[in-house]
């Protein structure tokens, strides 16, 4: 690689930059700035109010809920993908016949747009014509009111999310599994291990980086979960679905305060900022 | 092989079957109901099959409801965005991946960054961008943001580091080959696998994209099916049977899709985990 | 591959290209937003074409809008100086709506005297209605016949007080199919309430409440273990449909929704009850006129007004926006012409507002919610922290936002 003068690059660092300017640096020092004002699309408004919103914010009892909700639903979702996805990579990776098959049929609500699999799961979870209460009902059992039972709601959001993604999961730790070197895991057998040994001493560690993959990625895009909420619950019943992305459309689409809402978008950045540069922390400590 | 291990794999078959049913059934079930009248759906008997099977719910939405001009405009959307997405991911992971220039690093680094950013950061800004500049209710406030992929173009410039030889590259100049002849007849071709990959993924990301082609989008005609779904649920009516129908439209086409380049999709999934 | 990014660029034009709503030549076509399809709300359709049919020089056409979005992007794009002409109102988005809408072209006073009542609800700057109410749908019971007949009840046994309902709820019980009595949603307790003299709001303009109609509802729940008096899932509608509950509280646009969704199922409705000697107050919705955008140009204004004039005076036409919502004209005059079969739910609606005081009585969403907590935690089985859930949800009602409801609504509460 050499210093020279290509229009390839002339091109691609020109499309970057101004990309990159227009699309992301000037939106998000708008959103920050905003948050400081008195925001409203309606009248037109635009005032400075310092930290009122901030302050606004801090007191209003639907952001902590909101704040609650957002990390209980990403840490539940996180753990039943990553952990259901990990256990169901591993059996089918111990598994000979049907492994195609049966990881093609795993995949398969992975792609399926989130807005339709929303209303499948809406009408699944009703709790006279849905799916699963029919199913319920043939064992002669009752089923709850999946989405207008405050305290089932986000439960039952947090089930179909992790329905819906756990292919990924399945198919990048079995691709992972399938990198393994087979005669490290011959020789510990010949040495006598069980086959949870096995799992505990070769595989999971050499699916380490894979297994960080996943985590990472999961939790950025748990933290910003909307459309499900949006189509399913639409933050309730009463705020028990309330979360942060949910928050801001609402303040800002609906109550049209733009201001309030880029606060709230605002903290969501830092949040995930600081979950992000943690998460790399502990995985550099641990790597060096 | 002992009798233990024989049963202990015949359960992990079990098990992977009962999952994998889990996995399925919705869509079967959503499939049948498509075919069943309202008063069956609703009705105090749920039915798993239809009973008087009835393409109705077909008829009205294609009579009623403008699902084909919907459909094209999914189609059109998606193709056009990924068309673009997969080029310019190319192009910029070839400029990261084998040139040299200023702040290459910090560029490099800040398209990272830039995945990391919640698209709810930066909703209000483009949106009243996007008015400011007249362009709501046009397909280009839609396509524009999607001009460059962060995660193509992280995903192009790994690959390319080592998927396409420097020696390719050096032998061509020698040839006298012009830069852009390079690219697209000699890297370009390297890179097929990712290609693809990456097709599929923005496809699917744009199939999918709901929230702000539903800010950005007011004419009912220039919707894309995603956004139009919510148009069956109407202030106190839902007319279920065309709900159902609607939705079996938005994913027979991706289950068909998927079904024929599954390959694909488990490779270009793979390949996104392991680096 | 350049012809084909060619192709593509071409066909992003196009379609950037196309759309709008602009007047050509002599001709002023008006866009009319409507959140619903034609089946839903054909009458306004109907208005629009027979007004473009009859007018030289103006076309009024109705657009289709999702119903989820229309509150959102409606005003954005009335601000943004496009948006339609003319476009559905709601009285749930008042304060969302009065900004952007133009004032009519008439007086309150003026349209009193055409025969319309509370035309003073959204009154602009100048003094002027934007909207007014055009119907009132009052809550109504329905019942299902076969379930009525099997039960050996007749047209007499139609209940005119709450203890009646529960005695005759209690003969539709049918343990054996699980079919309930009678099934309700939490806005019976506004009801109730209202039934029981009390106000609303109190006068110091906050949200207050008292004991009286939950104390009902919990008496309902307890001698209805058996279920013959049930809060159901939330919504009674599709029990009903579902011929899992013999009557329901319910809303007058049901009628078309059991019609069109299940044309076997037979049902007749009758009048909301009320206590024995008190008179019959019920929480009704009313369904306003079309606004008018404020920032139309000179022509598309007279346009619009022209089209809103003939509407308010065409009594057809604003009986037939009445009817579609078996509800009751707002307007005296075309509401003694107004005809309902017996025992439909528009006859319902219409005999509870001729008995009636005032039946603009309009619970704002707010505190819809914050009611339907209450309710929730009062009958929501026995746990440990259920009377503290029951005060924390009597003072969440008392601490209701109520910024966003009129002076004139919170007056009307209060009364």
């Amino acid at each position: 690689m050499k210093k020279e003068r290509s229009y390839i690059v002339i091109i691609a660092v020109t499309l970057m930059c101004s990309f990159y300017l227009l699309f992301f640096v000037y939106p998000l020092v708008v959103s920050i700035l905003g948050s400081f004002f008195d925001w409203n699309p309606l009248s037109g408004s635009q005032s400075f109010i310092g930290l009122d919103n901030y302050s606004r914010m801090i007191s209003d009892p639907l952001f902590s809920e909101s704040l609650y909700n957002t990390f209980y639903f990403a840490i539940c979702v996180v753990i039943g993908r990553v952990g259901l996805g990990l256990l169901i990579a591993l059996a089918l990776y111990s598994i000979k016949r049907y492994q195609e098959v049966l990881r093609t049929m795993y995949f398969l609500p992975v792609i399926m747009p989130m807005v339709s699999v929303a209303l499948v799961w809406e009408w699944m979870y009703d709790p006279r014509i849905g799916l699963i209460n029919m199913f319920l009902a043939a064992f002669g059992v009752v089923g709850p009111n999946w989405l207008t039972d405050a305290g089932l709601a986000m439960n039952s959001v947090i089930i179909m999310t992790v329905w819906k993604d756990l292919g990924y999961a399945v198919i990048i730790l079995m691709a992972g599994l399938l990198n393994v070197d087979n005669s490290q895991i011959e020789a510990a057998q010949i040495d006598g291990a069980k086959y949870w040994q096995v799992v505990r001493k070769i595989l999971i560690p050499s699916i380490k980086p894979t297994l960080i993959f996943v985590l990472i990625t999961s939790v950025i895009s748990y933290f910003q979960a909307f459309t499900q909420i949006f189509i399913m619950t639409e933050g309730g019943p009463g705020s028990s679905t309330h979360v942060l992305a949910y928050l801001i459309y609402n303040s800002a689409f609906k109550n049209f305060e733009f201001g309030y809402a880029s606060a709230l978008a605002t903290t969501l950045f830092v949040i995930i900022m600081i979950i992000t540069f943690i998460q790399f922390k502990i995985i550099g400590g641990r790597d060096e | 092989m002992n009798k233990k291990t024989t049963l202990s794999i015949k359960l992990v078959y079990l098990a992977l079957i009962i999952g994998s049913l889990a996995m399925v059934l919705p869509f079967i079930w959503l499939i049948a109901s498509t075919f069943k009248i309202d008063a069956e759906i609703v009705g105090g008997n749920p039915t798993f099959f239809p009973s008087q099977p009835t393409i109705e719910n077909y008829i009205n939405m294609i009579t009623q409801f403008n699902i084909g001009r919907y459909f094209f405009n999914s189609v059109f959307l998606s193709t056009v965005r990924t068309f673009i997405g997969v080029y310019t991911s190319l192009l910029c992971g070839y400029a990261l991946a084998k040139f040299d220039f200023k702040f290459k690093n910090q560029v490099y680094a800040f398209i990272l960054i830039t995945m990391m950013v919640p698209s709810f950061t930066t909703l209000i800004p483009m949106y009243n961008m996007v008015n400011q500049w007249g362009l709501n209710d046009s397909y280009l406030a839609i396509i524009l943001p999607t001009l460059l992929s962060s995660f193509g173009i992280f995903m192009m410039r790994q690959y390319m580091i080592d998927g396409v030889p420097n020696e390719l590259i050096e032998a061509a100049k020698i040839d006298g080959a012009g830069e852009f002849y390079i690219f697209h007849k000699i890297v370009v071709p390297q890179c097929v696998n990712m290609i693809s990959a990456l097709s599929i993924f923005l496809f699917l990301w744009n199939w999918e994209d709901f929230l702000w082609p539903y800010l950005v989008l007011s004419s009912e005609s220039k919707f894309p099916l995603a956004v139009a779904l919510s148009q069956f649920t109407g202030q106190n009516v839902t007319h279920y049977g065309q709900l159902f129908a609607a939705t079996a439209v938005t994913i027979i086409p991706v289950i068909i899709v998927y079904l024929s380049f599954q390959k694909r999709f488990v490779e270009g999934v793979s390949m996104s985990g392991i680096k | 591959m350049k012809r084909l990014l060619a192709t593509l660029l071409i066909m992003v034009f196009a379609l950037v290209g196309c759309g709008a709503n602009t007047t050509s030549g002599d001709n002023v076509e008006l866009e009319f937003w409507i959140p619903g399809a034609e089946d839903e709300y054909g009458f306004y359709y109907d208005a629009a074409a027979k007004y473009s049919e009859m007018t030289e020089g103006v076309t009024i056409t109705p657009v289709q809008q999702p119903w989820g979005d229309y509150w959102t992007k409606l005003p954005l794009e009335v601000n943004n100086g496009r948006g339609p002409g003319i476009f559905i109102t709601h009285t749930s988005y008042g304060d969302v709506l009065k900004p952007i809408s133009a004032e009519l072209d008439t007086t309150v006073e003026e349209l009193e005297e055409l025969g319309y009542t509370n035309t003073d609800l959204y009154v602009g700057e100048n003094g002027k209605p934007q909207f007014i109410p055009a119907l009132y749908a009052p809550n109504v019971i329905y019942y299902n016949k076969a379930m009525w007949d099997a039960a050996g009840l007749t047209d007499a046994d139609i209940p005119k007080t709450w203890e009646e309902l529960e005695s005759v709820a209690l003969k539709l019980y049918d343990e054996q199919n699980k079919v309930i009595g009678f099934d309700y949603s939490f806005h019976v307790l506004f009801d109730l309430a209202l039934q029981d003299g009390q106000a609303i709001v109190g006068e110091d303009g906050k949200a207050q409440f008292y004991g009286d109609s939950l104390d009902t509802i919990t008496k309902w729940q307890k001698d209805g273990v058996t279920n013959y008096m049930s809060y159901g899932a939330g919504s009674p509608e599709e029990s009903f449909l579902q011929g899992a509950a013999a009557m329901i509280y319910g809303q007058p646009w049901m009628a078309n929704y059991f019609t069109n969704t299940m044309p076997d199922l037979e049902f007749a409705s009758f009048p909301m009850p009320g206590n024995a000697d008190s008179k019959i107050k019920v929480t009704s919705q009313a369904e306003l006129t079309p606004g008018i955008n404020k920032n139309l140009e000179e022509a598309e204004m007279e346009a619009a007004q022209g089209f809103l004039k003939w509407m308010l005076n065409d009594e057809e036409t604003m009986l037939s926006i009445a009817s579609g919502n078996n509800s009751a004209s707002a307007n005296t005059n075309y509401l003694q012409d107004q005809e309902y079969a017996e025992g439909s739910a528009g006859s319902a609606a219409v005999s509870t507002i001729e008995d009636g005081s005032d039946m603009f009585l309009i619970i704002p969403s707010t505190l819809e919610s914050a009611y339907n907590v209450l309710l929730e935690s009062t009958i929501s089985t026995e746990g440990a922290n259920k009377d503290a859930d029951i005060e924390k949800a009597k003072i969440s009602v008392e601490n209701t936002d109520l910024s966003q409801t009129s002076e004139l609504e919170k007056r009307k509460l209060s009364e």
